[in-house]
């Protein structure tokens, strides 16, 4: 398999280059040194959820969801809307809690004029953070 | 140096995550050529390395962002690689920005999923996932 080596690309275009100018598009990442080996769980503590996987939705800032280990499940725990998302690993939970919220969000707008309080309150913050695309 | 609270609030919308052999930037537009987007990898005898990139595009970000991307094994819940970029300023919140990475060869233990996720500020954008399968336990 015939391969292009990106170090040598950003080497020859500095060269060449009478500016230093950054290349455009290219992230500027600090690798890792040591790349291949196991640097830690996959499973942190919390993340900030920036997308609901659902072409209608949008969030407009992020949901704090955390984590944790349930017999051989990982249950993704978002508190201020009091939802849960199940999976065997990390991503599966983080996508059932982004359909979940998803869900949550039409059915508490069809139901709008029928919530209680505590469902008033979890409506709120579900308007403050997701925009619907039209 | 660029604090926490430079960093920008605004949620990018990732509009594609893909994973390929190798990628170039061509210097004077900027656009960038992929070669080889593959979601599979097939070898003879595990553990194994691959050679990868991985393109990303996203809109609607504005301000100062970090990307981080996390290269794990899904099945056992390993953090396998980090990788983490310097600042990166995106003025106009109307226009996709798309970036490539090139990873060094990456680890791969065993058959199963693995998969590259993206974050921007700490804020999770989504993944791109690859499945390593043993040739010989492949139909063709």
């Amino acid at each position: 398999m015939s391969t292009v080596s990106l170090d040598g690309l950003i080497k020859q275009l500095d060269a060449g280059k009478s500016e230093d100018e950054p290349l455009e598009g290219l992230l500027p990442f600090v690798l890792p040194t040591m790349p291949t080996k196991i640097i830690g769980p996959a499973l942190p503590e919390t993340i900030l959820l920036g997308a609901l996987r659902d072409p209608r939705l949008r969030l407009i800032a992020p949901l704090i969801i955390t984590f944790e280990c349930e017999n051989d499940d990982i249950v993704a725990y978002c508190e201020e809307l009091e939802e849960f998302g199940f999976g065997t690993h990390l991503t599966e939970a983080i996508e059932d809690l982004q359909v979940t919220i998803a869900e949550l969000y039409f059915t508490l707008k069809e139901e709008n004029d029928r919530l209680g309080s505590n469902l008033i309150r979890i409506w709120d913050s579900l308007h403050q953070k997701i925009k619907e695309v039209s | 140096m660029t604090s926490e609270e430079d960093l920008s609030k605004v949620v990018p919308f990732l509009l594609a995550i893909l994973v390929c052999d190798a990628s170039t930037v061509e210097p004077s537009s900027g656009k960038k050529t992929l070669v080889g987007i593959f979601d599979r990898v097939l070898a003879d005898n595990f553990p194994t390395n691959r050679q990868c990139a991985l393109y990303f595009k996203i809109t609607d970000a504005q301000g100062k962002y970090i990307f981080k991307i996390e290269y794990a094994q899904v099945n056992t819940g390993t953090k396998l690689a980090e990788a983490t970029s310097n600042v990166v300023s995106i003025k106009d919140r109307l226009k996709a920005a798309d970036f490539i990475l090139g990873f060094p060869p990456l680890s791969v233990p065993a058959p199963g999923q693995y998969e590259f996720r993206l974050y921007a500020n700490n804020m999770y954008l989504g993944r791109a996932t690859i499945i390593a399968e043993k040739r010989s336990e492949v139909k063709t």
